[in-house]
Parts: structure tokens; sequence; C-alpha cells
């Protein structure tokens, strides 16, 4: 059989795109891109985001006839959307990372304790899971919320209880099982101090599953973050946050809608990102997890 | 001689709790319900019943993974420690475990390399190069190559896996391997090589074995002594030969019975009637009582205990000697 | 099954006072109740008679009882705004909420099911692949977002309907349609996912291979099944119809108990936060015990005697 020379190597180019489907590709290149504005905030924005420009007041996004000077419109008191913008992003980002961050290790912390203290302890903690699934989060920030005032840390912290029970159960589940018969029991039995189980066995073993659960709390927190300061009762001026700019473009939505749709569309594709790859990576990771 | 391991009236109670909180009252369950025996270095004594029975409660209880309720578990004369302390951290040394599912015992995230010389680690056995070097030499042992070293468990076959088990846990020397139906879990082909490796593996070190399966053919092939249990007590101790081819208790008659022979003309089957009893429910008497086609008053009363008969075998059955000898074709 | 359910509502009524716990436990943690149930300006005999009636000078394990048989009495504090009983504030506005949550929960199932149920059994097609993209929007898009787009299109742009406000049925459309869409594309998901599993198990196999239609497959077999997952969430939908509305009602000033919570936790009226945030656990509770009367009905397993005792 004579061999066919292909221009190019069909094979290798489907199966690259068997393993990193189009749709993720984009996606993480999205998230690359908030993380890098995030993080070069302060030299990415054209304008201080308090900055008055009180001539340009409430000027179209370069795509709708305005101007270069500001790429994205400005605002009612002449502040650059794209600089607000960013600031948002990252202030946005990082409250949705630590409040993960939060929930991930408060989370599988109490599942340890539950799975290993067993009788007693795991009944107060399992109450406390059940507390917390039993009222919708939205309305138990808002009561601490209303009960404490508003502070950036409380917020913060805030946004760490959200869903902290799911990293809780996962946490207990599968400690419990590797527990009762598996390898943790199996390496305790060897003479292995709890240290050990716990951080050389049990941690890696339950990470992916945790890494999955936080690429679900990610946009979650995002959006109950956005939401509370949507209503004003999340992060206060002169912070920005996207949720807070949606909330002031809302008075100008039949004037200068862009004022709204630009915070509300990063909002949309950042938490449609996240949840692209975390698909991705569920099925990745262990194709056995639902 | 002191025997390695000696049991004597070894006891395990549970509470449990009939239905869902806050309702049903609270009953014991006897896991473990007065079990003795001895096992001497290089023996196996082989532990068959029904699932219930607590087998596996008495392998853990003989290691120390649950605490007794009564009775006491000596190593070489000596008590078991408190679980969880250093003493018990260190006896580990003495004594190991091999489980059924040895997926489920293995972490899938590590070699299995490294998890042959994790045990050293733990008990700071000699220098990162002689650890890797005892565990080759243990791979070895137990049949594998040495480029199985770095092979994850997944990879592995189940009689691989289960040789890897074998290995980690024998790389500390114990001198007690406790096998909990170690070979229920893989092919028929493979689990006479599993079996051939653990004769092997005794003859050379001098191990002994608490074997416990389910299996019959497989216990009487392995074991120089065989106690069967039903529901937390011994009920026939002795011989495998002897008390394969002529039991005495009543319930080991119907497990032998029911050992599929492949031989032209019929034997006898005996059939146990009703069904296998909840733990929790204890019948009083005999617990074997509500099953047994022989049982008469007396069994309904009175706990037999478990006593010599003729031949050097035990049984815990009031008509131990009265029933017919054998129920061979 | 009566044990089931009598267990069930031992567990709800717990559930509730660990609510009420909650409450009770942030309310002191966060400064003095009277000072603020009452506001600081309030005349000083009103202080001292609040304090004597709450019994705020006696021991704290006093105070909680006494705290129970209050909220259990109904009476949880006057709002600081306008000085009447915040239970009975807070229960005006409940036809309000009512009134654009249930027709969209309604809206809700009418859509969401359905398709979750047809894009299962046309799994891959192009109507599967065009449900599951456009459900994802469900969870990735705030409502808030949702809300304003639709305002934008319809009241700004075609001047269709009317963007806020609450008179007359046409101001209702918008906002139950908010709540309807984000709650049915997170049911046609969650149907979807929970048909195909029940489609994936053998007992499918087995009816179609004795010959049944696919039609009765389905319906005898497959749905009745899927029935019992998709009931979960439902019920878990009922429960936070409150928490949907809050935002919902914030867009559209729609004078429901969302928007009265919002501006309670804007003013710090603490009587009203509390009553509200007991509504909300109430609700969540009954529709878990109606979920779970739903379970024990359909569910043939629970109707069987109890498991054998003990483990």
């Amino acid at each position: 059989m004579s061999a066919v020379t292909e221009p190019f190597p069909r094979g290798s180019i489907s199966r690259f795109f068997e393993a990193w489907p189009p749709l993720t590709l984009i996606a993480l290149g999205w998230i690359a891109l908030m993380v890098v504005v995030a993080l070069g905030a302060d030299f990415l924005a054209p304008y201080s985001f308090t900055a008055l420009d009180l001539r340009a007041r409430l000027s179209p996004p370069v795509f709708m006839g305005g101007s270069w000077a500001h790429p994205l419109g400005s605002d009612e008191l002449g502040r650059d959307v794209l600089s607000r913008l960013i600031m948002s992003i990252r202030l946005s980002l990082l409250i949705a990372f630590c409040g993960t961050l939060i929930a991930a290790a408060f989370g599988t912390t109490m599942g340890f304790v539950a799975a290993h203290f067993r009788r007693k302890v795991e009944a107060v903690v399992l109450m406390m899971i059940d507390f917390q699934a039993s009222v919708p989060f939205l309305i138990i920030a808002l009561a601490v919320l209303a009960f404490f005032g508003n502070s950036l840390i409380l917020f913060v912290v805030l946004m760490g209880l959200n869903s902290w029970e799911r990293y809780a159960r996962i946490a207990r589940g599968l400690t419990l099982s590797a527990n009762e018969q598996g390898y943790a029991a199996a390496v305790r039995q060897l003479g292995a101090s709890n240290l050990r189980v716990y951080g050389l066995h049990v941690l890696p073993n339950i990470a992916s599953t945790l890494i999955v659960s936080m690429t679900i709390t990610f946009p979650e927190t995002i959006l109950l973050e956005s939401g509370l300061s949507f209503l004003g009762l999340g992060v206060q001026p002169p912070l920005s946050s996207l949720g807070n700019m949606v909330g002031y473009g809302r008075e100008y939505l039949t004037r200068a809608p862009w004022i709204m749709l630009c915070p509300a569309a990063v909002i949309v594709l950042s938490t449609l990102s996240i949840s692209i790859v975390g698909d991705w990576l569920r099925d990745r990771l262990d194709p056995t997890l639902r | 001689m002191t025997a390695l391991l000696e049991v004597s009236d070894l006891v395990r109670k549970y509470e449990v709790r009939r239905g869902a909180w806050p309702f049903g009252q609270v009953a014991t369950l006897q896991a473990v319900d007065g079990v003795s025996f001895r096992l001497e270095a290089g023996r196996t004594l082989g532990l068959v019943g029904e699932s219930g029975c607590g087998k596996t409660t008495t392998a853990k209880l003989v290691l120390g993974l649950v605490p007794i309720t009564s009775g006491s578990v000596t190593i070489a004369g000596e008590p078991l420690p408190p679980i969880g302390s250093m003493e018990w951290r260190a006896i580990r040394r003495r004594m190991q475990m091999v489980y059924q599912d040895p997926l489920g015992a293995l972490d899938r995230r590590l070699s299995v390399g490294r998890q042959v010389m994790e045990p050293l680690a733990i008990h700071g056995i000699g220098e990162p190069k002689q650890r890797r070097d005892k565990a080759l030499a243990m791979l070895d042992a137990v049949g594998l190559a040495a480029h199985h070293f770095d092979r994850y468990p997944h990879e592995l076959s189940g009689g691989q896996r289960q040789r890897i088990v074998l290995g980690r846990a024998l790389i500390l020397d114990p001198q007690l391997l406790v096998c909990d139906e170690p070979i229920s879990a893989l092919d028929v082909s493979i689990q006479a090589q599993v079996v051939n490796l653990l004769l092997d593996l005794q003859q050379r070190l001098g191990l002994a074995y608490l074997f416990i399966s389910h299996d019959l053919r497989m216990v009487r092939q392995v074991s120089h002594e065989v106690a069967v249990m039903y529901l937390g007590r011994i009920v026939e101790q002795g011989d495998p030969d002897r008390l394969f081819a002529a039991p005495a208790h009543p319930y080991t008659r119907a497990l032998v019975s029911a050992i599929p022979v492949a031989r032209r003309g019929r034997r006898q089957r005996l059939v146990l009637a009703g069904e296998p009893p909840n733990p929790v429910d204890r019948p009083g008497g005999c617990a074997f009582h509500p099953r047994c086609p022989f049982a008469v008053e007396r069994c309904r009363v009175e706990t037999p205990a478990l006593r010599q008969l003729g031949d050097g075998r035990q049984a815990a059955c009031h008509l131990a000697e009265e029933l017919p000898k054998s129920l061979a074709a | 099954m009566l044990r089931y359910l009598a267990g069930r509502l031992l567990r709800a009524l717990f559930t509730i006072f660990l609510v009420i716990t909650f409450a009770f436990f942030v309310l002191h943690a966060s400064g003095d109740p009277a000072l603020m149930i009452l506001s600081a300006d309030a005349p000083p005999e009103a202080i001292k008679a609040f304090r004597a009636a709450w019994g705020l000078d006696r021991p704290l394990w006093v105070q909680y009882l006494n705290y129970i048989a209050h909220a259990l009495g109904g009476d949880l504090g006057n709002s600081m705004r306008d000085g009447r009983p915040a239970v009975q504030i807070v229960l005006e506005r409940v036809p309000a909420t009512l009134a654009i949550t249930l027709p969209a929960f309604a809206l809700k199932l009418a859509i969401g099911i359905p398709a979750g149920i047809y894009a299962a059994l046309h799994r891959n097609s192009l109507a599967d692949r065009l449900t599951m993209m456009l459900s994802v929007a469900g969870f990735t898009v705030p409502s808030f977002v949702l809300a304003l787009v639709l305002v934008l299109i319809f009241a700004v742009k075609l001047g269709w309907l009317p963007s806020a406000g609450s008179d007359g049925p046409a101001s209702a459309v918008l906002p139950i349609v908010t709540l309807g869409i984000a709650g049915a594309a997170i049911l046609a998901r969650f149907t979807r996912s929970a048909m195909l599993e029940v489609l994936g198990q053998p007992y499918i196999r087995a009816a179609s291979a004795k010959g049944l239609s696919w039609r009765r497959v389905v319906t005898e077999h497959a749905l009745p099944n899927a029935a019992i997952p998709t009931t979960t969430i439902v019920g878990f939908m009922v429960g936070t119809l409150i928490a949907g509305a809050v935002v919902v009602e914030s867009v559209f000033a729609w004078p429901g108990i969302g928007r009265l919570l919002v501006s309670a936790v804007a003013n710090r009226d603490l009587a009203v936060v509390q009553v509200i945030l007991l509504l909300v656990a109430a609700t969540m509770v009954t529709a878990n015990i109606i979920v779970d009367f739903v379970y024990g009905w359909i569910d043939p397993r629970m109707r069987s005697k109890g498991v054998v005792g003990g483990h």
C-alpha cells in the first residue's frame, strides 16, 4: 500500500480538540483574561476609577458612536466605565476567591472532624449542615447584614460561609468510606498517626472532588456578591464591584444602558466560563463522578 | 509454651437503636459473645461462618482495632495496649491484616511501591534508600517484578493487588497475619495462586494466620485448625479433615452438606429451616435452636458450652454425641 | 410510614427551633436588643418597658425562653419605621409576593419539566443541545441581570410592558417571567439528568425487551421513577420562593416580602428581618415535609415496613 502523505497531520489536531474542547479553551481564555485584569488592574485602567470627567458625561461606548477616550463609555459623573469595570473585576474576583477558599477550608475541616470523631461531634456538625441547607443562604446573609451592619471583612467572611456545607458533606462522606473499609483504615492499622492519614492520604484523594465543588461555589459566590451589591447591601461606595456597578447603571437604563450592560456581561461570561471549565474538570479528573 | 495469640472469653457488644431516632428502643447486639481460642506461631486457624456471625469483628478485636467489651487478648503473653496509644502503634509491627477488597485497601493515588514502603516510613525503619531496597525485595517475595514498583493500584490485576497488600503487611516482619476473606474478591484461578503464596510465606517466615472465610473448601486446605462461628459464638472447633468428614454440630453439618460435590450419587442435604436470624434478636438457650432439625426442649433453655468431644474436637451442642455420625453419601 | 413522617415532623420542628435560636444569638451578639429593635432614639420609657416585657435584665437562658415564648405567640417586636407589629407588616405583603411567585412557579413547572423530559428522550438531538445551552443561563445569569435585560427590551425599547410598579396585571408580567425563566432553566436541566439516569437503568431495557411500546416504557416506568428526585428539587424550589423574589421584587419595585426584606436590612429594622427569617424557614420546612409526604406516597420503598432494626 502506498503511503498517502497528508499536508498536515489531521489526527493530532482532532485529538488535541478532543482533550481540549474549543468551548473549554475559550472559557479558559476568558478566565485567564479576567485574572490578568484583576492582577494588573492598576496598570491597565486608563483612568482612576473615581476620576470625574464632567464634560464627557454619559458618553456612549466606541461601538455605539462614542470616542476612544472612553472605550466603554462613561457614567453620569463622567467616570470611565472601562476603568471602573477593571477595578470591579478585581474586587469581585478577589471576594469570590477568598470566599470560596474560606468555604472550602472551613467545610472540609468540619467534614473531617465529623467523620473522625463521630457520635456527638458528628451530630452537632450534621445539625449545622442541616441548618445551613434549610434556609437559603441569601436570607441568612441578609439577616446577618441586618444585624451586624456592613464592613468589607464581615462581608468576605459571609461569602466564605456560602456553601461550606457542600464541602463538609463531601469531606465527611469520603472520609467515612475511607475510614470504614478503605485505605485510611489500612494505613491507620499500619500504625500511622492521624496527621499522616489525613494529610498524606485522605486529603489528596478527595482534592479533585473538592476542586470540582470549588468551580461550582465560585460562580455562586460571584452571583451572591453581585446580587447583594446590586441591592446596595454588599460592597459599599466608594469601592466598586460588578454588582454595584449594575446597581448604579439601573437608573440610567433608558439613557445609557452600557453602564449596566458592561458589568452584567462580565458577570455572565465569568460565571459561564467557570461552569464550563468545572464540567470539563469533572469529566477529566474522574469520569465516575456525576 | 505460650501461644502467640491467646483469646479468652472475648465479648463485644454494640448498642443499637431499632428504627429511626427518636423512636425504637435500644437493644444490645452481641457481635462476639464469649470466644476463646489459641494460636501458635506458624499455624493457621480458620474461622468460618455466615455473614454476620462475628468473624470480622473477632478479627478486629484480635488486632486491637475495636475496643473489647470484656475478655482478653494477649499477644505473646502481653495484653493488648489501649487503642491509639504509642504502644498500640508499636505493636502494629507484630500483627497485620489483609483485606477482602485489595483495591479499597490501597491508596489509588500512590504507586504500589511507595505503599509497600510506607510502613517502614511510619515506624522510622532504615534510610530511604534501604527502604526502597527492602520494598523491592518484598515485591520479589510476593511474586511480583521490580517494574511493578511504580505502577498504580488500578493498573494491576486483582491478584497482583492482593499481593501488594500482603507485601505491605509483611514488610514489618509481623508474627501474626489476620486474613479477612482475602481471596473472595478474586477470580477462581487467581485464588489458588494467592493461597499458595500464603502457604509458602507461612513456611518460610513462620507466620501465624487467622484465616477468615465463608469458603469452606479453601479453609480446609489452609488451616491447621478450624473454628465454626454462629451468632458470635464458636459452635465447633477442631481438625479440619475430621470436622468436615464428620461434623458434630448441626450447623456445621448443614454447612458441610451444602458444599457442592462433583460426584455421582446424592449426598444427604441438610436444609436449615427458617431465616438467618437478626443478631439483635438472639434466640434464648442455644442460639441455633430455631433452625436446628434436632432441637429438643433443653436446647431452648440452656446455652450449650463448647466442650471436648472424644477425638480432640470441641462442639457446643447438647446432642453432639447422640447425633448420627456422618452424612456422607 | 406514619413513624417515618412523625420522625420527619420532629426534625422539621427542630430545624425551626434552630432558626429561632440562630436569630436569638445573632440578635444578642450584635448589640443590645432593646436599642436595636426600638432604635437608639426611642424614648427611655419605651426602652424600659421593652426591657421589662422581654426580660432583658434576666439571665440569658431566661431571655431565650422568653424569646421563644414571644416568637410562638407571634410577637417579635414592632417595626422601627412605623411602630406596627412586625408580624402584621410582613403578613400584609405576603399576597403581593404570592401574586408573582405562584404563577412563576407554575411557569417553571410547565416549561422546565416537559423540556427536561423531551431533552432526555431525544438525547444529543438539536432540541437537547439547545435546551442544555439555554438552561445554562439558569445558573449563570443573575436574576437582576435577566430582569434588567427584559426591562430594556420589553419596556424601554419596545414599550409593551411597564418597567416597574404594581398597578395592573401588565406590570406583573415581567416579574413573573423573570422568576419563571431562571427556575425553568434549572428545572429543565435537572429533570433531564434525572430522566437520563433512570433511562440508563437495566430495568428500562428489560421493560422494552419484554415488548412494551416505548411510549409505555416511558410513561409506566421511566417517568414515575424520575419523579422521585424531581420532587425533591421542586420541593426545594418551593422553599426558596421568597429568596428568589428578593431581587426581582427590588428591580420591579414590587411591594412584596422580598422588597420589604431589602429595605428592612438597609434600615436595620430588625423586628421585620426576624419575622421574615422565620417565615422563610417555616416555608422551607413545610415544603420539605410536603415532599416527604409525597415521597411516602409515590415511593413504594417507603411504604413497606421499616428497615430491620439497627445495623
